[in-house]
């Protein structure tokens, strides 16, 4: 029973979150067709095939649910959550259609980079490990190898280049779109739900990404916690902002249709 | 004499395949698309000429191998000069793609597909690239110029010049990669 750890535990329950609140996403975007709904069903469900190799990977060792993993969840899960933001917020032109483009780009080109063309080593992988603990070279501070890693100190800006930048700049976007709507509904003192959904998604959509920053640092113990909590978090934000029940909606709209007879 | 219904929708002739695929194109057969055309058959006719010159395997790779090192330098070149032209008609005169812009991305696009099919050519005859990511840059140039093609002659939204500025950089920047991990990159 070396496999039932807790990172095991945690991978499952993330994977199970966003299996479903994928599933939800895609289900309303095959209904509504709007683009948004789109790139974050995708986002999801590559946030689903990230933790599902996650949990796989825990128990056998497979060279593609590494790709998988990596190219999923280091790579493409915050640029895609970041993407359906993009659309909401940004409708001048074609600047979000070409930033997917751009996207779609990066991940034809990517995930059989990371496939086929970036070496790993299996004698790294330990069953029921912590992945983030031993998916790259671990030195000291003297850039001393320590312990080998799966993916070796030669892919250093290989693949693994795009993963602060499209970590970065899907954060941001997810992120700092979130807390702008939040900002947004604030002011026009509107939909409340929202103001507190997207609160979540912000919190949601900086948890992975500060445990990401946290390996970076050296400390990959936050990692899985991090998914975990952030995945159930952009779900509930989600499920606030786009399920507010109806006398929540528009209060200032209200104030004015009651208003309008005295003013007749 | 032609009657009502015969002029109506489902009277009229389809589209030959050509032409629905001009339509999605948003081509003109005009003189900039004539010209496209002419100067990439041109420029196929040559290149197969040149290499079935070749007496023997080695000759046709080194002349396949002198297209291949010619069409990146030529392929930045160009997606540097469009870039320029797309930023000065897109961002500085506010205008729109006009049929003279679209034919000659099209025919970069072309030759870019012919760039990759020599490529191809080049590995299944046992040649190999400084590094082996080479393949994948080699077809993230192939795909760049379609893939904001198709956000362009699909947009709603005119004028539509950015899709254009984004797929020249995306194109520059990946030749450049390109160039750096073939043989230059050794």
């Amino acid at each position: 029973m070396n496999w039932l750890t807790f990172p095991f535990i945690l991978s499952v329950i993330t994977a199970a979150t966003t299996g479903i609140f994928a599933f939800i996403v895609l289900r309303r975007w095959w209904e509504k067709r709007r683009p948004h709904l789109l790139a974050w069903g995708i986002g999801l469900a590559l946030y689903f095939l990230g933790t599902l190799s996650q949990v796989i990977l825990s128990l056998v060792w497979s060279p593609f649910f590494f790709a998988l993993w990596y190219w999923a969840g280091a790579i493409m899960v915050a640029p895609w959550l970041g993407q359906g933001t993009i659309y909401l917020l940004v409708r001048r032109g074609s600047i979000a259609r070409n930033i997917q483009m751009a996207l779609i780009l990066v991940a034809v080109m990517t995930f059989p980079w990371t496939l086929w063309f970036t070496e790993f080593d299996s004698s790294a992988w330990v069953r029921g490990a912590d992945m983030t603990e031993i998916y790259k070279d671990r030195t000291d501070r003297d850039g001393n190898l320590v312990v080998n890693g799966i993916m070796q100190e030669e892919t250093r800006g290989t693949v693994r280049f795009f993963s602060p930048i499209m970590n970065t700049w899907g954060t941001l976007a997810l992120v700092g779109g979130a807390l702008y709507s939040a900002r947004l509904f604030r002011r026009k003192q509107i939909m409340r739900n929202r103001v507190i959904g997207n609160w979540l998604i912000a919190a949601g959509g900086l948890l992975p990404a500060l445990g990401g920053l946290l390996i970076r640092f050296g400390d990959p113990s936050w990692k899985y916690l991090g998914e975990m909590a952030g995945a159930i978090l952009i779900f509930i934000g989600f499920w606030l902002a786009t399920n507010a029940p109806e006398d929540a909606r528009a209060p200032a709209r209200r104030r004015e249709m009651t208003r309008a007879p005295e003013k007749g | 004499m032609a009657t009502k219904s015969d002029s109506s929708p489902e009277h009229r002739p389809a589209p030959g395949l050509t032409r629905q695929i001009m339509t999605a194109l948003r081509l003109e057969w005009d003189i900039s698309a004539r010209l496209g055309a002419a100067i990439f058959g041109l420029a196929l006719l040559t290149l197969l000429i040149s290499v079935a010159a070749q007496g023997s395997t080695g000759d046709r790779y080194a002349a396949l191998r002198e297209w291949h090192y010619w069409l990146s330098r030529i392929g930045l070149a160009a997606a540097a000069i469009m870039l320029g032209l797309a930023v000065r008609i897109g961002l500085a005169l506010h205008g729109d793609v006009t049929p003279w812009f679209r034919s000659i991305t099209y025919t970069i696009a072309a030759f870019m597909l012919l760039q990759g099919a020599i490529g191809g050519v080049m590995s299944l005859m046992g040649g190999r690239a400084g590094q082996e990511v080479h393949l994948i840059y080699g077809y993230g140039v192939v795909l760049s110029l379609p893939f904001f093609a198709f956000v362009e002659v699909t947009a709603k939204k005119r004028p539509a010049m950015g899709s254009y500025i984004w797929g020249f950089t995306m194109l520059a920047a990946i030749i450049v990669r390109c160039i750096t991990t073939g043989p230059a990159g050794m």
